[in-house]
């Protein structure tokens, strides 16, 4: 079987040419991750970019749609920047078409910043939340 | 299984309700509110007629009996799982034991009133006439052909094992809004008797507002606003009448007949508010104003036909959703 990493230049023009954010490949002894910032498509190793004195969580689009902040019929985001959250509790809404999906917290924690806005479509893979992970908790 | 532990009071279990047996003398039934049903079970992979609990009256409360796969549509009702906070118009996993509540609406982006609790495989009780829909004058379908009681058990249909829970649907009510200036708006169709209500009163149909008044309930709205006044005094013998026709009695304030009307009457009728509009009427508050805007039979049949789109176009994106394991 092929493998992905021998195609990582054909996938990076993709995904340029796709203009999509980002494209994560998982397997059991690999993680591949192409970062598209609109320059150029680079791999990025490991898991998430993490800065060493806040270890925390981008929390990334699971599908292309609307990002909304609340429930259409809420008044109030679900998750504003300080509220706590827990694992697989919904931080926002990706909107498609009639379908209504949550953007789950990975991990129990609080969220520190909001990085779309309300409303806006984002892709695949696009960064909506961070989230700081409470110590000793996972999911 | 499901056990009624608050029934509050007027809950019903509804289909879209029981058609074609008006020349018997029964009338339709079903949801007040048919999107918020239809939604529900698109949600849930049922099929599109299956039975669920409307809910006009909270607070509201059943225990699950056995896990299953349910959603709460129609109006939003701050529903709890326990003690966790639900999202309306999602799809939920109860184990068994659990117990849901439903409280009194509270006024969002949406004024809505009544909530349906919709369950996978449905509400099961037996067909009658073609319907599950409890049909309150004659006392029959539904459960025993009445409202819920407290201790009330429920059973579901026999399941299919296809509802995925983790996901929501947008209310179609938002993306169908109607209102004429600024107040929600029903589309009513001129009715035989139309012509024969004076022009001010015609006038005063299309450009006033009506206030929903405190005697409306599944069988009728009865409202208030101008008087409505024939050219010269009706005397009509009884026909044949369905849900949506705006009668005007002696006194000249509109009856709306709902999905519990009888199928015949003899006042005037000056118009009918058509059927891809009733859901509206279904969820307007009690005191709550609404304005008639008139509307021609092909623009009727546009507007059922962009619900129907609307329901073709969500069963399709559910069941892509699903059909990718996209459930969690």
């Amino acid at each position: 079987m092929s493998n992905p990493l021998d195609h990582v230049d054909q996938l990076g023009t993709w995904l340029k040419g796709a203009d999509l954010a980002l494209l994560e490949l998982r397997g059991p002894g690999a993680n591949l991750r192409l970062v598209n910032d609109g320059a150029s498509v680079r791999v990025v190793e490991g898991e998430e970019p993490k800065s060493v004195d806040a270890p925390t969580i981008t929390v990334g689009a699971s599908s292309p749609g609307i990002f909304l902040d609340r429930h259409p019929l809420h008044d109030r985001a679900i998750a504003a920047v300080a509220a706590d959250v827990r694992a697989g509790e919904p931080l926002g809404f990706l909107q498609v078409g009639p379908l209504l999906l949550a953007v789950p917290a990975p991990r129990a924690g609080m969220v520190t910043d909001v990085l779309a806005a309300h409303g806006t479509i984002v892709g695949y893979g696009a960064p909506l939340f961070v989230l700081q992970p409470i110590e000793g908790q996972t999911s | 299984m499901i056990k009624v532990l608050t029934a509050g009071a007027l809950a019903t279990v509804q289909d879209l309700g029981r058609t074609g047996a008006l020349n018997l003398g029964v009338g339709t039934s079903g949801a007040m509110d048919p999107l918020a049903l239809a939604g529900g079970n698109i949600l849930l992979r049922n099929e599109e007629n299956a039975a669920a609990i409307e809910i006009p009256v909270f607070p509201f409360k059943v225990r699950f009996e056995r896990a299953t796969v349910f959603a709460v549509t129609g109006a939003d009702c701050a529903a709890r799982l326990d003690e966790t906070s639900l999202l309306p118009w999602w799809a939920y996993r109860a184990e068994a034991g659990q117990v849901l509540s439903l409280s009194l609406p509270k006024p969002g982006t949406w004024r809505a009133t009544r909530a349906y609790l919709c369950i996978a495989d449905g509400i099961d009780v037996p067909v009658v006439l073609g319907s599950r829909s409890t049909q309150l004058r004659g006392s029959f379908g539904g459960h025993e052909g009445r409202a819920l009681r407290d201790g009330d058990e429920l059973r579901a249909g026999r399941p299919n094992g296809r509802a995925v829970p983790g996901f929501g649907l947008m209310p179609p009510g938002l993306s169908l809004p109607l209102q004429a200036d600024g107040v929600p708006a029903v589309r009513v169709l001129p009715a035989a008797e139309y012509d024969c209500f004076t022009d001010s009163s015609q006038e005063a149909l299309w450009s006033t507002a009506w206030k929903i008044t405190a005697q409306s309930d599944r069988y009728g709205y009865r409202l208030a606003g101008e008087v409505l006044n024939p050219r010269r005094r009706l005397e009509l013998r009884s026909h044949g009448i369905v849900p949506g026709v705006i009668q005007v009695p002696h006194g000249g304030q509109p009856i709306i007949q709902m999905r519990d009307a009888q199928p015949s009457g003899g006042y005037p009728k000056i118009g009918t508010v058509i059927e891809a509009d009733l859901w509206r009427l279904g969820q307007a508050p009690i005191g709550s104003s609404v304005r008639f805007i008139r509307c021609s039979w092909d623009e009727a049949l546009g507007a059922l036909a962009d619900v129907r789109h609307w329901f073709a176009n969500a069963r399709r994106l559910v069941e892509l959703h699903c059909g990718e394991g996209g459930g969690r």
